[in-house]
């Protein structure tokens, strides 16, 4: 079967009645342009696509719940669910796979000016993201490839290439802090009950605490963890491709790379030392 | 009447393997024909989802059931989709590949880029709605090397242009591109009960009309009746008349492989196996009311 045999009238009406239907679903108000199209009397046409309204509201609220849990969780159900179905409205899905929807949400809410008095939730929708992102990544490969020439060879000849699903997010606001404060019970790491790590984030937020957060996964579960600023400018220099000589130029004379190097083999940051003799100048 | 031994489960039924049931069903290992899962929460190139169907799938056959394909789109399809299904097929070797005889994808104004409203979306009953969904049905086959199915859905609008009965679109379907149909008895159920039909007439109306071989597999679930409409919302125990449904429909059919869906309010694992027992039982009670 091709186009060709369909005879352009066949597939042009096609195109053209799903082109209404889905125009129809995303206005705020029924359409009046589609009853023509439909077969069932005016009241039921209205009760169908208030169906079709009503599941697209809900799949909006429940994808973005899943991939932006602290954000859920700062918002409430009631304010969260309209920013969804607004969302949805404004920025309508390409994919028909949810996990790819939300990839606007952090600058929307950025420009929300109902969120105005949330200044910080756009950066803790980056956060979320980029853990989602995290949990989806390639697993990493059981080896670190060339370990062993950190022993022998030039840093300025040496890059550490990361696991690719690992992300370093810098904000002005305490966001691995209030990210902590959101996670459930059994997956804190501080020993922190969740009411103490909510006063840490409320404290952080009346500092305007700033924080680079590192986001990985550990086996499979992602993992948040605040860096301090030599880490940081060390981790930032790594992921844009810096040779190792550089990168702990950038860290400063008070990073200590060998204990850097023990918590990236524990945890799986590295993925692996490439020798680069063109970074040797 | 021959004598049905229940302890012997049916290996011709599933359930929809959800994320509340993960660890259950792997630490249980019920005696299963198959589980099935949603496609698209498999995408994922790593990570946890894809490992735990994987763990899945060394104990039983899986049945890949898509959402979002967007089969009936006059758009096309997504290359993007397509990808990453033909990768889960690949690493899964599922028993069976399946997505719905509905659209999702197409422009919001004429001419503007493609949105995908990620809904089954009624297709026409026309020549031209069967053209463009053999069309795209063809072209994923070829891509996954195999024959799909297709499945019939609870649509809550009609096109005033259908020219074709279902089944009549369904045969048609089947024939041309050799994919098979995977019944959904529910959706039938929800369909008369919302056109204001007796639902085993209706059902009996559709299976009467199919092509017996074409049906791959079958689906049972819940519905919710609001009282001005019945929503298809895969969230509470099959109902009495799509039970009855059922069994008229495996009569006529023989046993074929059925699935217990359960996607809202998920209740414990005992449930959804329960339900799949009675399809079980059901079916073995149809195969002894057979002649041979």
């Amino acid at each position: 079967m091709t186009h060709a045999t369909l005879g352009d009238g066949g597939l042009g009406l096609e195109a053209q009645r799903q082109q209404r239907l889905l125009h129809s679903l995303w206005q705020p108000v029924p359409e009046v342009a589609l009853p023509a199209w439909l077969g069932d009397p005016p009241e039921r046409q209205a009760r169908g696509l208030r169906v079709y309204r009503a599941n697209a509201h809900a799949t909006a609220a429940r994808a973005l719940a899943a991939v932006f849990p602290t954000v859920a969780a700062l918002l409430g159900d009631e304010t969260f669910n309209a920013v969804a179905a607004r969302h949805w409205q404004l920025h309508p899905p390409e994919r028909g796979d949810l996990a790819q929807f939300g990839a606007d949400f952090a600058s929307a809410l950025a420009e929300d000016p109902q969120l105005f008095d949330v200044p910080y939730l756009a950066d803790v929708a980056r956060l979320d993201w980029a853990v989602h992102h995290c949990a989806m990544a390639a697993d990493a490969p059981a080896t670190i490839a060339g370990l062993a020439l950190l022993a022998d060879t030039d840093p300025a000849e040496l890059r550490l290439t990361l696991w690719p699903g690992l992300r370093l997010l810098s904000s002005a606001w305490p966001v691995g802090s209030i990210w902590r404060a959101h996670q459930p019970p059994a997956e804190a790491q501080s020993g922190l009950t969740t009411p103490d790590k909510l006063v840490v984030a409320r404290q952080a937020l009346a500092a305007q605490q700033a924080e680079t957060a590192l986001i990985w996964r550990s086996g499979w579960r992602p993992q948040v963890q605040m860096l301090g600023d030599d880490d940081a400018r060390f981790t930032k220099a790594l992921l844009d491709g810096d040779a190792l000589a550089m990168a702990l130029d950038i860290a400063g004379a008070d990073f200590d790379f060998e204990r850097w190097l023990l918590s990236a083999l524990r945890q799986g940051w590295l993925a692996a030392v490439v020798a680069h003799p063109k970074y040797s100048a | 009447m021959a004598s049905i031994a229940p302890a012997e489960p049916n290996l011709d039924t599933g359930i929809g393997w959800r994320a509340p049931h993960y660890a259950a069903l792997l630490e249980s290992a019920p005696a299963l024909g198959f589980i099935e899962v949603h496609s698209e929460n498999f995408y994922a190139a790593g990570g946890a989802a894809l490992a735990v169907l994987r763990l899945g799938r060394e104990r039983y056959p899986v049945s890949l059931h898509g959402v979002g394909l967007s089969l009936g789109s006059a758009a096309g399809l997504d290359d993007w989709h397509m990808d990453r299904l033909a990768r889960l097929v690949q690493q899964i070797d599922p028993v069976r590949v399946s997505d719905h005889a509905s659209f999702a994808r197409a422009p919001l104004s004429p001419g503007g880029s493609v949105s995908h409203a990620n809904d089954l979306l009624p297709l026409a009953f026309t020549s031209g709605g069967l053209a463009v969904l053999c069309a795209n049905v063809q072209r994923v086959q070829e891509r996954l090397r195999r024959t799909i199915l297709v499945e019939n859905l609870s649509a809550y609008l009609r096109w005033a242009d259908d020219s074709m009965s279902e089944a009549e679109f369904f045969n048609a379907l089947t024939r041309r591109t050799g994919c098979g149909l995977l019944l959904d008895v529910n959706n039938l159920v929800v369909n008369a009960l919302n056109a204001g039909e007796l639902p085993l007439a209706a059902v009996a109306r559709f299976v009467g009309a199919i092509d017996p071989d074409s049906v791959g597999e079958i689906h049972l679930a819940g519905y919710t009746d609001l009282d001005d409409i019945v929503i298809d919302d895969h969230g509470s125990r099959i109902h009495p008349p799509v039970w009855q449904a059922y069994r008229q429909t495996i009569a006529r059919l023989g046993p074929r492989p059925t699935l217990i869906e359960w996607d809202t309010d998920v209740p414990g694992l005992d449930v959804l196996l329960d339900e799949a027992a009675l399809a079980a039982q059901a079916m073995a009670e149809a195969g002894a009311g057979r002649s041979p």
